[in-house]
């Protein structure tokens, strides 16, 4: 596994009021919430699907891509 | 100014287009006119509006340029690193900040004021030049923005940016998230998040995880009316 394999969506911290809905609608249960925030614990079950990214109220989440040929 | 941190000074201003053409001898007058500051993470350098707040280098951390709505949302325009430079606009027509800046990590900068930036203006030509070549590739940069944003479609114009952007070979690609790209495309990150998929189900690109693979170059070119 590639160190990118295991890339997993960005949260920003301050924008995160730790409402859980990303934790709910993840897939595979790579998220959990931590001291009020949400946290990746296993992002090398995170499939970069983005519905937790989609779903954020609050646009806390972000997933990075890299474009290539 | 200490002679350690009056070359590290210059070294970063080495990297601002402005000061490309500028010899030793007045890089070092730029260097030394250059005021450090330093912001904690979260604290507001400077608001949109407000009379102008100089030339502002980043030497360390990461500074968030961005517009607040009228109905209070905050929309991010650039996020800018060590050596990347903000608010040359204001520092050079005297007008108000055109955007707010805050510090995104604990962050450096090094502020030119505009009493100062003219002063030096007057005192070395070269600099002159430096800016001028910098307004003119800025200008040129807008009339492509106006030629995207007046005769592209929002589906056109990230056409252009995915076959911008993309990168084979040995060469690392930039990391983007589809809220940087909805930035650049003057749009918002859903438009970018459906305009990606229906490039996906046409076989233009496949998304690999953390990748967008760029498959059909030529028919990307036609969406980007390149």
């Amino acid at each position: 596994m590639s160190p990118g394999d295991t890339m997993a969506p960005e949260i920003d911290r301050e924008l995160c009021t730790g409402c859980g809905d990303c934790v709910a609608v993840c897939p595979v249960g790579a998220l959990t919430l931590e001291h009020g925030h949400a946290v990746v614990v296993h992002a090398e079950d995170c499939q970069y699907c983005g519905d937790c990214e989609e779903l954020c109220p609050y646009g806390a989440i972000a997933r990075a891509f890299e474009i290539v040929l | 100014m200490e002679a350690e941190k009056l070359d590290s000074s210059m070294e970063l201003l080495r990297s601002v287009p402005y000061f490309v053409h500028l010899d030793e001898v007045a890089l070092g007058a730029v260097a030394r006119a250059a005021i450090e500051r330093r912001y904690g993470k979260g604290e507001v350098i400077f608001l949109e509006g407000d009379r102008c707040a100089g030339l502002c280098i980043v030497e360390k951390g990461r500074v968030k340029l961005f517009k607040v709505s009228r109905d209070g949302r905050e929309q991010v325009v650039k996020m800018l690193g060590p050596g990347e430079f903000f608010n040359e606009v204001a520092v050079l027509d005297g007008g108000p900040n055109p955007l707010s800046a805050m510090a995104a990590l604990g962050s450096v900068l090094r502020i030119i004021d505009r009493g100062t930036m003219l002063a030096l203006l007057t005192r070395y030509p070269a600099l002159a030049v430096g800016i001028i070549e910098n307004l003119a590739a800025r200008a040129r940069h807008l009339l492509s923005l106006v030629e995207d944003l007046s005769l592209r479609t929002v589906s056109a114009r990230l056409a252009k940016l995915l076959l911008t952007e993309a990168v084979g070979g040995d060469e690392s690609p930039r990391r983007m998230t589809q809220q940087e790209m909805a930035a650049q495309l003057g749009t918002v990150r859903e438009t970018v998040g459906r305009a990606l998929r229906d490039f996906e189900e046409e076989g233009l690109i496949r998304f690999d995880r953390h990748r967008i693979i760029v498959l059909d170059r030529e028919a990307l070119e036609t969406r980007a009316m390149m």
